[in-house]
């Protein structure tokens, strides 16, 4: 399976790339409820899908929303005149399938689609085989770094500090697959695999590890949350395929009125400082998209 | 008229509903010897070997052509798709699962609805691959099934009320349950209700659990991935593999995958239960040197502590997404008590049952090229070249090598169970004929990060179909006959004494060959794409079959020159049941 990595990835596993089920649901499936910016605007109300488990951007304790995303959230509708309504939803085995979930057909199981959803990487070949979505509206970099234990770690380190001092990395991702192949897996003992962020977070501040590698902004949200501060380097990654990408927003392809009044919404929310206020609220650093 | 018409049905519908409770409890021994009884099918498999093979003979070759349904009825509502079940049968009550989690008790002499059972499911989960479920456990006077919420809920057979309730995992983390549970005998706990686990977090290891029937509570758990500590009432056992990692590269076995979502078999002369386990995390197996077990392998359990007897692994280091859960049939030959499975690899492997000793594998679809063959050691001779490339090797550095892999990673079998028949020593194997196009990707995105990922294109290797029924030789791998299909192939086979095979395609027929030279007699057109499995069993001195109807299930989901096969194929939900005219039976 594919995803089934257990997968899966399990059953059905029989499973599939998010990219092949989406190309064949657009075709099988009827339209989604795609809703225009004057449909938001007259219901006074803008239903946002974001993550669920995905802090310091979204999760929820007890049905009530919470996180950098989710005050985002309602600064926009906020901007646009509406309440803003949540959709806090597990993610599916991959982005593509969450686009479809959450913005252009809805899961098998009902719930429905949100008029907008956050935290989607505005990559191009993501936006081109999801052609029902529409993926723009850049609003944070994601950065990879390594938080240090500065008495372990200098701060002009190299990866060959890892031939003999253990560094945390979350299972399957970018920075795992840098780490286990770097000069051929001379790493490979003194990584410490984990599945949740947290996790990593714990083993890094009980020392079990001197360093952990993964996205700056989900590291420093779990410091905060544990009332830590880390520090953090970037030594040079040679190699790997993204140090860095952009998270924005995701539409129905029939909704592009309202991606553009969000666009402009979020001009104004870091004009007035309040982007990095509320990223500042949960302990993270906010990074600006680089202009392009 | 009409209102007389009406009146009869509803009091014909009344009579049923009061004559129902002559049902008797089911027993363990029930259970164990459900392939040697033909009034009742009280297991999935038609015996818990999962042979489905029936010593059944009225309906034969001469006159299966005249069968005809004796009732059908509709599985309702806005939920038709992905009708993947098997039913049960039991003292003139039949027990259906369908999809979004239902069940249903159906009288069998009149089709009419006894109860249904509607599982609350949360909205907005999103289960992998459609809101299929595989079929019903029944013991005592309960019916068990397994949730697209990953729990598993016990009814009262009679009325359909629940009995107990019990969480397998959390389904917020992606945890669902779609496969039949497994009831087997242990001297230590009474019987126990056997499943596996699906979905769960990239990276989460699988697990076989054993249950207590009448209560659902935990007795053991066994982790599939080396190095995973078994559990036993409550406390610790034993690990499972030898040492911590002694196929793994560093701490990997920890997120090592081997789910177990598609449950398992039991052989009652060994005393052992079978369970296949899924893929290996990450997908780029360049990252993961070493065999990696016990994914993509097979594991025998021995239910009355949940220690593994013995593995054998199908795919060690697994490139190209060949789970191994296929189910393992257990079969007797040349005086062995011998166990076969049809891997997603595309080769069809026997084992010695007792002790997991390989004992010879054959290429069952056409133009395999991730292996050579399977060696007399029972492991692949790899074509290296046909493995999906490493991204860091790879000409622009940033994407694999894409290689054409057959089969693809939808398997030379799916899911889709296999029929042994003792008449004809043949294994009747629902397979498919695709091949894919499969690179490694630097990135993918999950929950907005950057991951490792994979791509895949689907193709079909024949022009005319992917389907293929195919009757194998256990013993000399001879592919005696096959019976092709333009649509893939994604439902079950049942096999009779009396010489035939039935099976259901995705364009919606319901067929019976004949089992030695795989010519078709009998075709019923049911409306909806068959994706379920069919059974047989004796009414009243009658014999019936049965087959779920109702397209869906993981085939519609494909793209590519696949999804042409089955573009224009309707939903549906539809329980069929057929006999013979009475008399024809009597000829």
């Amino acid at each position: 399976m594919l995803t089934f990595p257990s997968g899966i990835l399990a059953a059905a596993r029989t499973a599939m790339t998010g990219a092949l089920f989406a190309v064949l649901a657009t075709v099988l499936c009827a339209p989604a409820n795609a809703r225009p910016l004057d449909d938001v605007i007259a219901s006074k109300v803008l239903k946002i899908a974001v993550y669920e488990d995905n802090a310091p951007f979204s999760w929820s304790i007890g049905g009530v929303a919470k996180g950098v995303d989710v005050d985002f959230g309602k600064a926009l509708a906020r901007e646009l005149g509406v309440e803003a309504e949540f959709i806090v939803r597990m993610q599916g085995e991959e982005v593509d399938d969450d686009l479809r979930a959450n913005i252009w057909k809805g899961p098998l199981t009902g719930g429905g689609v949100g008029d907008i959803m956050l935290h989607v990487p505005t990559d191009r070949e993501l936006a081109m085989r999801n052609k029902e979505a529409v993926i723009g509206n850049p609003y944070f970099l994601e950065t990879i770094a390594l938080a240090i234990h500065p008495k372990r770690v200098p701060k002009d380190a190299t990866f060959d500090l890892f031939k003999t001092e253990k560094v945390g990395v979350k299972f399957g991702t970018v920075s795992d697959y840098f780490l286990m192949t770097f000069e051929k897996g001379a790493l490979i003992n003194n990584v410490a695999h984990h599945l949740k962020g947290s996790k990593g977070v714990e083993e890094f501040l009980k020392g079990e590890t001197a360093a952990l590698m993964g996205v700056r902004s989900e590291i420093e949200g779990h410091f905060h949350e544990a009332g830590a501060s880390a520090e953090f380097i970037t030594p040079a990654m040679d190699g790997i395929f993204r140090t860095q990408w952009v998270v924005g927003t995701a539409v129905d392809e029939k909704s592009r009125d309202l991606s553009y009044a969000i666009g402009a919404a979020i001009e104004k929310l870091r004009a007035s400082g309040e982007m990095t206020k509320i990223f500042a609220k949960y302990g993270v650093t906010f990074l600006p998209p680089p202009e392009s | 008229m009409k209102g007389l018409k009406w009146l009869a049905t509803a009091s014909a519908f009344a009579l049923t509903v009061c004559a129902v409770p002559a049902l008797a409890d089911v027993k363990i021994e029930d259970i164990v010897n459900d392939a040697a009884t033909t009034n009742d099918v009280v297991s999935n498999g038609l015996g818990p070997q999962g042979q489905r093979y029936s010593t059944l003979e009225a309906i034969n070759k001469d006159n299966v052509a005249n069968l005809v349904p004796a009732w059908a009825m509709s599985l309702g509502g806005e939920k038709m798709r992905g009708q993947e079940t098997q039913p049960l049968v039991r003292d003139g009550v039949m027990y259906i699962t369908g999809s979004y989690s239902r069940m249903w008790a159906i009288d069998v002499k009149t089709g009419h609805e006894i109860w249904q059972y509607d599982h609350r499911l949360p909205e907005g989960i999103l289960p992998c691959c459609d809101v299929i479920n595989r079929g019903a456990a029944i013991y005592g006077d309960k019916v068990i099934f397994g949730t697209l919420d990953a729990k598993l809920v016990a009814l009262n057979a009679k009325t359909g009320k629940v009995v107990w309730t019990k969480e397998i995992d959390d389904f917020k983390a992606g945890y669902s349950y779609t496969a039949a549970p497994l009831i087997v005998p242990t001297k230590a706990h009474g019987p126990l209700l056997l499943t596996g686990v699906s979905g769960g977090e990239f990276g989460v290891v699988g697990r076989v659990e054993g249950r207590k029937v009448d209560t659902g509570e935990l007795v053991w758990s066994r982790p599939t991935i080396e190095g995973h500590m078994g559990t036993l009432n409550g406390k610790p056992s034993t690990m499972t593999g030898d040492k911590v990692n002694a196929t793994w590269p560093g701490d990997l076995w920890k997120t090592g995958g081997g789910a177990t979502w598609l449950g398992g078999t039991y052989d009652p002369d060994t005393g052992l239960a079978f369970f296949g386990a899924g893929n290996p995390g990450p997908w780029n197996s360049h990252m993961r040197p070493g065999d990696n077990k016990w994914s993509c392998a097979r594991i025998a359990i021995d239910p009355e502590d949940g220690s593994i007897k013995w593995g054998y692994q199908t795919t060690p280091n697994d490139g190209w997404d060949f789970d191994g859960v296929n189910e393992v049939v257990s079969f007797d030959a040349d005086g062995k008590k011998l166990a076969a499975t049809a891997d997603r690899n595309g080769f069809f492997y026997v084992l010695d049952r007792t002790n997991g000793a390989f004992q010879a594998a054959y290429p069952f679809v056409s133009k395999i090229t991730w292996a050579k063959e399977i060696g007399k050691d029972g492991r692949p001779v790899y074509v290296d070249d046909n493995r999906p490339g490493d991204p860091k090797a790879g000409k622009d550095g940033k994407k694999g090598a894409t290689v054409f892999a057959v089969p693809s990673f939808l398997g030379g079998k799916n899911w889709m169970p296999m029929a042994y028949s003792q008449q004809t020593k043949l294994f009747y194997v629902p397979s498919n004929e695709w091949g894919m196009d499969i690179w490694n990707e630097p990135v993918a995105y999950k929950k907005g990060a950057a991951y490792l990922g994979a791509g895949f294109t689907i193709k079909p290797i024949f022009d005319d179909h992917i389907g293929s029924l195919k009757a194998i030789d256990p013993l000399t791998g001879k592919i005696v006959w096959e019976a092709k299909n333009k649509a893939p192939l994604w439902g079950g086979v049942l096999t009779t004494a009396s010489g035939l095979v039935f099976y259901g395609t995705p364009e919606g027929e319901f067929k019976a060959l004949d089992a030695t030279n795989g010519k078709e007699l009998f075709s019923f057109n049911t409306g909806s794409g068959i994706v379920g499995s069919p059974i047989t069993w004796e009414q009243d001195g009658e014999q019936m079959v049965s087959i779920v109807s109702g397209w869906g299930g993981a085939v519609p989901l494909w793209g590519g020159e696949v999804a042409k096969t089955v573009a224009n194929l309707n939903q549906g939900g539809m329980v069929w049941t057929f006999k013979l005219p009475k008399k024809m039976a009597a000829n």
